[in-house]
């Protein structure tokens, strides 16, 4: 739920953001501008709890922020590199494997 | 169990911290499958000598436009072997830098290299999140989008989950009542980041409330920094091999100093705690665990700390036991794998 201006609702909201901007930003997305429409986002509205449903003000549904973000998802891929894979390799024993499986069996029952 | 007779079972939890990467899978055994990787860059401008350097050394790097960026533990070691320049992190504050350009080619090219491709068609994949901060206006629900669309692109069938709620799970707290079983799942779970100190209470395993505080791990590094003169990159370093915080030295500007500012982040942290959870008239029936991770809390002497501070806060909730994760640096990227191995085996059973 979102509350934007003390008032709630079941909204994400980007207000100010007219359909031109927005494709703008789509056109242009870097990471830089990933930071901005955070706190441009942030600047707007208060995060109750969890998120969904339209964006109000300026433009018209999440799935216009949905797109975005998948626009920002489908990245470049680097001019070169001299190496394959990354990250150090460290194997953890098992600490009481029934505990883990049980948490495992609890965390199936939420939702 | 030999490891060619161990089995890697379907469902990864990634930890997408400001500091590290940090991949895990389970084996059919209950032992644990970890690549982490240190999430800096070392930046530098195309030429002879840069190509030079980098041709005769053996450090990681990658091109970009027209930049090289050596990567990992390596930019750290050319920082201080060069003694100038900057190390820069893909990410800030727990989500995308935004004063890095190209940030998000940089971290989703290095998350692709760790994390490799999926065991199975559309494997399960939970990915840390930290919550929106209590003391920034900051927000990550858009970070969770694209982040989402990221991990899925690759083809695993991705979620995020709360940070801390992440380490919950991992350390297993509980919360004790007078002739009662232990509440299993119950109780505070804190991951001290580079980026953020991320807070969650939960019951049974579900998450009541969750939150996150800024000035966190990088912070503390600058702001030692501005005081001492010392650069950034010589601050990590003895963060990482001399901090004491049991024992402060107060010889040294720069232990001093981290000491100063740790404890000054835990007060802000714990005051923060006791803030949100009076917001509602909530109930607690017993004591619980609170349970601590991440690189910040790896300090020697933090927990002791911590507990000093925790006893001075007055709380709306008593507290049985601080204690630091078995694994603190690897916990939450652990605690993403047992919620994407739970996510997998609910879809296998819908089936």
């Amino acid at each position: 739920m979102i509350m934007e201006n003390g008032k709630s609702s079941h909204s994400t909201s980007v207000s100010g953001l007219d359909s031109q901007q927005l494709a703008e930003l789509i056109k242009t997305a870097n990471a830089g501008l990933l930071g901005e429409i955070g706190k441009l986002i942030a600047s707007r509205m208060v995060v109750s709890s969890g998120a969904g449903g339209e964006i109000v003000q300026g433009y018209e549904s999440e799935e216009s922020l949905r797109e975005l973000a998948r626009t920002m998802a489908s990245h470049s891929e680097v001019d070169g590199t001299n190496f394959k894979s990354l990250g150090k390799e460290t194997e953890v024993k098992a600490g009481d494997k029934d505990k883990a499986d049980r948490t495992i069996d609890l965390l199936k029952d939420i939702p | 169990m030999p490891n060619e007779e161990k089995k890697l079972l379907p469902g990864v939890g990634v930890d997408v911290g400001t500091a590290n990467i940090v991949v895990t899978r389970r084996f059919d055994d209950g032992s644990f499958s970890i690549k982490h990787h240190r999430n800096m860059l070392f930046e530098m401008d195309i030429s002879d000598e840069a190509q030079d350097l980098l041709e005769r050394s053996k450090f990681l790097y990658l091109k970009l436009e027209n930049k090289y960026f050596i990567v990992g533990e390596d930019a750290l070691t050319v920082a201080n072997a060069i003694g100038k320049g900057e190390i820069v992190r893909p990410m800030q504050n727990g989500l995308l830098n935004p004063s890095l350009k190209r940030a998000q080619d940089l971290l989703f090219f290095i998350l692709k290299t760790v994390l490799g491709k999926p065991l199975v068609e559309k494997e399960s994949l939970r990915f840390s999140v930290p919550a929106s901060p209590v003391d920034a206006p900051i927000d990550n629900e858009f970070h969770k989008m694209v982040l989402q669309d990221f991990f899925d692109s690759l083809g695993f069938s991705a979620k995020p989950i709360n940070e801390a709620l992440a380490n919950l799970y991992s350390e297993q707290p509980v919360m004790k009542v007078a002739g009662e079983p232990d509440r299993q799942l119950t109780g505070y779970a804190i991951s001290f980041g580079a980026g953020m100190a991320n807070s969650c209470f939960a019951m049974n395993g579900m998450s009541l409330v969750e939150f996150s505080n800024t000035k966190c791990g990088d912070h503390i590094d600058w702001k030692v920094s501005t005081i001492s003169g010392v650069p950034v990159p010589k601050i990590i370093k003895t963060k990482e091999r001399d901090l004491d915080l049991s024992k402060p030295d107060q010889s040294d500007k720069v232990l001093m100093g981290l000491s100063v500012y740790y404890t000054e982040m835990m007060k802000r942290v714990v005051k923060h705690i006791a803030v949100e959870l009076t917001k509602t008239d909530r109930s607690f029936d017993g004591p619980v665990e609170m349970v601590v991770c991440g690189g910040t809390a790896m300090a020697k002497g933090f927990i002791e700390k911590l507990k000093k501070v925790v006893n001075e806060i007055e709380l709306p909730f008593k507290v049985a036991d601080v204690r630091m994760a078995k694994e603190p640096f690897f916990s939450v990227s652990q605690g993403s794998c047992f919620a994407a191995r739970a996510d997998w085996e609910k879809l296998q059973k819908g089936k």
